[in-house]
């Protein structure tokens, strides 16, 4: 038979960084595949090339037996190939029906042009998902699992060849996922390959025969669905790293945690936030410790770090730092009550453009070097100066813009801006995103200086060697809640991702009560 | 004191090397927002001062100057809530009724004390604008458009019998009198551009205005208050917005409700002249100066000319556009060629 879609020796690199290495994969018509890995494992890339978004550097694409050359979405989906995204791009104010043939509404003249092939029409497509009853219905008004509908149905308004799922359930009921799950059957049924991403495994035995695991830009394996989730899970984190632990991390870990005294310094309790990202979570970070907060995506850990810095709301719950209750309504209240916030996304949340190296790393201490509101140049400029040494930043001058730096040096110089505020306690996001590995040794550094005088640093991370390699304690997430804590001694990637599948045999009772 | 460059060697080839070199500078020189404004302010003086002997009289330059004060306050108030990421289409409005309550008040008490009461109630009203945008989150255009409609309604009640004119002769002075050569109206718009400098360059307020509009999230995480940078903004809006009320209407010597609207298109063609983007946190005082004197000596230009006054619209937008070209499009070939 011959194969819907194949990709065959694809390569891919960003900046010189692979992000798929000679990859070999094909699914046949009315097959369902899983396509699980861990985060930088390659599955989105490996989506966007079959979906047209990303062009191979090597390596061939065919859909039904013809080699195609996908410059733009638009050429896969020519060929039959749809793609519902994570967060479905619908235009609010349109109806489903307008939704679903946004682009290639039909006209009169047109109408033979864009009737291709057998692609149902706009009806057809909505009454496939169930939702022919609706099309006048305006998007905003339709729940998250409607609007996932209509997503599909837009996909299969342009063809049935493959329909690519990425992570569709994040945002849905159990009663809606059974439903969409129905609407993959039946496309099967009728002959459409699909691809489902996801890294809710318990999902995979219901909807796909196969799953393909990549790690590292490769495709490591192919099993049945009846794998156990465990398995699964250690081919998805590899043999070989587990193995991987070096000696210098370990040195690190030990030096840091020879300074750290265990006493309390950060205690959180009964925290739960405002939109179910979290609940009922209680944590305490020691002074002079390391402390990472690990999940999925949608494991709530990520948003716990950022209500500990302020930036996002407390439903309830109380947050103490050396015993006395902090305000974290705001970041600029977390400031000043000694937690200070580097922020994930450089470009989005933490550079502000335009403004000079200087200028960047004293914005949130600027009440340090100012006078009735003034800012003392002589002050400033010597606090910049020295946190720029302090922090490594390397900078011709300190009246460049900030954006004249490499990604590693901004880094640095948004690490300086948190520290400026002399915090007690550092939280961060992602703190080595997007930097070179030099630059991710020295802020490495950094945060094993801060935590030697005694602070401590609390992070989310979802690259899982940095938290083996940088923390002295892990507080794993699943689903909004804790699951897990590892101690420096079991701390490794496999167990972490484990933990994020919430597959911990030894804590898994933690989970479920 | 110089400023001190860090002299650490730079390991990042490319972008922080080129900046340090000749040309990075005269590029740096080149991109900043003010260049475009001064380049044309020069060109079109010596232009002036070359073909039109009367130019540079004495007396032409204190008429340009005393017709560029109420357009210079006003701009320098408009700019702070640019500079935040907002707008305020209050400030015709405000200027209006500044003139109006200044008239009003100018026979009950001193004239000082009527422009301070003027002022201080745009002050108000610029807190009004700050707490609805910055705490309330409401869209700038929206509020600041309904608020300017209040206020022109209430400056047209107060003035139902006409303008409002008052007998107090000192009313006027501000605007018709000098200090030496140069006209005190001038010199008090000087004064605000310099609070309005000092203000963005050196006060810590300065710098949190632009952080919030070069990155309101970046700034906000980074412990800046945004809603009070915001209603500070605002307020020093309304008080620039407010001045500039009280010299129009000292130029005219009466408080009239009709005062506002061309005022506030004037403004905005001279900041956006002058390099300040809408929503990017870029621009200064200087090239605000530099837009503002352009509009002036334009407009000057066309009476010298004895052409219809109503050419110095046709001629600024056409600016405004030539401007923005020469701030935009080098970036973009530098953008096609990388």
């Amino acid at each position: 038979m011959t194969a819907a879609v194949a990709v065959n020796g694809v390569t891919k690199a960003f900046n010189g960084v692979a992000a798929l290495i000679d990859v070999d994969f094909a699914i046949q018509p009315g097959e369902a595949r899983g396509l699980v890995g861990e985060n930088g494992a390659g599955k989105s890339t490996l989506i966007n090339v079959i979906s047209g978004a990303l062009q191979p550097d090597a390596g061939a694409i065919e859909v039904d037996g013809q080699s195609v050359n996908l410059r733009q979405p638009n050429d896969a989906m020519l060929r039959g190939i749809g793609t519902v995204h994570q967060q479905n791009w619908l235009i609010p104010g349109f109806t489903a029906a307008q939704n679903v043939e946004l682009g290639h509404e039909r006209t009169r003249t047109f109408v033979k042009v864009l009737r291709r092939g057998n692609s149902p029409s706009t009806q057809e497509a909505l009454s496939f998902v169930g939702m022919a009853d609706r099309a006048g219905a305006t998007v905003e008004g339709l729940s998250l699992a409607d609007r996932q509908l209509v997503a599909i149905a837009r996909a299969l308004f342009h063809g049935t060849r493959l329909l690519i799922f990425d992570e569709p359930t994040a945002a849905l009921t159990p009663i809606e996922i059974g439903y969409l799950f129905d609407v993959i059957d039946r496309l099967r049924s009728a002959g459409t390959a699909i691809l489902y991403v996801t890294h809710r495994l318990e999902e995979l035995p219901r909807v796909a025969e196969q799953i393909t695991v990549m790690r590292a830009g490769r495709v490591v394996g192919q099993r049945p669905s009846s794998i156990a989730e465990r398995e699964l899970v250690g081919l998805m984190a590899g043999e070989e790293v587990v193995a991987q632990e070096d000696v210098a991390v370990t040195d690190r870990r030990r030096r840091t945690a020879s300074s750290r005294a265990l006493k309390p310094l950060l205690v959180g309790q009964d925290l739960t936030d405002d939109e179910d990202a979290f609940r009922s979570i209680d944590l305490t970070v020691h002074a002079g410790e390391v402390l990472a907060l690990v999940g999925l995506p949608d494991s709530g850990a990520v948003e716990l770090t950022q209500a500990l810095a302020g930036a996002r709301r407390l439903e309830r719950g109380r947050i103490l730092l050396d015993g006395q209750p902090v305000n974290t309504r705001t970041p600029q209240s977390a400031v000043r009550g000694g937690i200070s916030y580097l922020a994930g996304d450089r470009k989005l949340k933490g550079v502000i453009p335009n403004s000079t190296v200087a200028a960047t790393v004293t914005l949130s201490a600027l009440h340090r070097v100012s006078r009735a509101g003034f800012v003392r140049r002589r002050r400033d400029d010597a606090l910049a100066r020295q946190l720029i040494e302090e922090c490594g930043v390397k900078a011709a001058s300190m009246t460049l813009p900030i954006t004249a730096l490499s990604g590693g040096n901004q880094q640095k110089a948004l690490f300086a801006r948190t520290l400026a505020t002399q915090p007690r306690v550092i939280v961060c996001e992602d703190p080595t995103a997007g930097v070179d590995p030099g630059g991710r040794e020295a802020l490495y550094e950094l945060l094993g200086e801060a935590c030697a005088k005694g602070d401590a640093v609390l992070f989310s991370s979802s690259d899982l060697r940095e938290v083996a390699t940088l923390s002295d304690r892990a507080l794993v997430l699943w689903r909004g809640r804790l699951v897990a804590e590892l101690a420096r001694d079991e701390l490794s990637v496999a167990r972490l991702m484990s933990g994020q599948f919430n597959q911990l045999p030894e804590l898994k009772a933690m989970g479920s009560d | 004191m110089t400023v001190d460059v860090d002299v650490r060697p730079a390991v990042q080839p490319g972008a922080e090397q080129d900046r340090r070199s000749e040309r990075g500078r005269l590029r740096a020189l080149v991109e900043a927002p003010e260049f475009f404004a001064f380049v044309f302010l020069v060109v079109l003086g010596a232009f002036l001062a070359v073909a039109q002997s009367g130019f540079l009289l004495e007396f032409n330059l204190q008429n340009v100057g005393r017709q560029t004060s109420v357009l210079l306050v006003l701009s320098v108030g408009i700019l702070f809530v640019l500079l935040v990421g907002g707008i305020d289409l209050s400030v015709g409005g405000m200027i209006a009724f500044a003139s109006v309550l200044a008239a009003h008040f100018a026979d009950q008490m001193s004239v000082v004390a009527a422009f301070a009461i003027a002022v201080a109630a745009c002050m108000a009203i610029g807190a009004i604008n700050g707490l609805l945008v910055g705490v309330a989150e409401f869209s700038p255009i929206v509020v600041t458009l309904a608020v300017g409609q209040v206020l022109t309604g209430v400056a047209l009640l107060m003035t139902a019998n006409g303008p409002i004119q008052p007998t107090n002769e000192s009313y006027s002075g501000l605007a018709t009198s000098l200090v030496g050569p140069i006209p005190t109206i001038f010199i008090a718009a000087i004064a605000c551009v310099v609070v309005a400098h000092v203000i963005l360059s050196r006060a810590r307020l300065g710098r949190y205005v632009y952080a919030v509009g070069g990155n309101e999230t970046a700034a906000w995480l980074a412990g800046i208050s945004t809603a009070r940078v915001k209603i500070a903004a605002y307020v020093i809006c309304g008080m620039f917005a407010g001045f500039a009320g009280v010299l129009a209407s000292s130029r005219i010597g009466s408080g009239d409700a009709s005062l506002g609207p061309a005022e506030m298109l004037m403004a905005f063609a001279a900041v956006f002249l002058g390099g300040v983007g809408f929503g990017t946190g870029r621009g200064n005082v200087i090239g605000v100066v530099f837009g503002a004197l352009t509009l002036g000596v334009i407009g000057n230009g066309i009476d010298l000319y004895q052409l219809d006054s109503d050419w110095q619209y046709i001629v600024s937008g056409c600016l405004i556009i030539v401007a923005i070209a020469f701030q935009v499009l080098p970036g973009r070939l530098h953008w096609r060629r990388s």
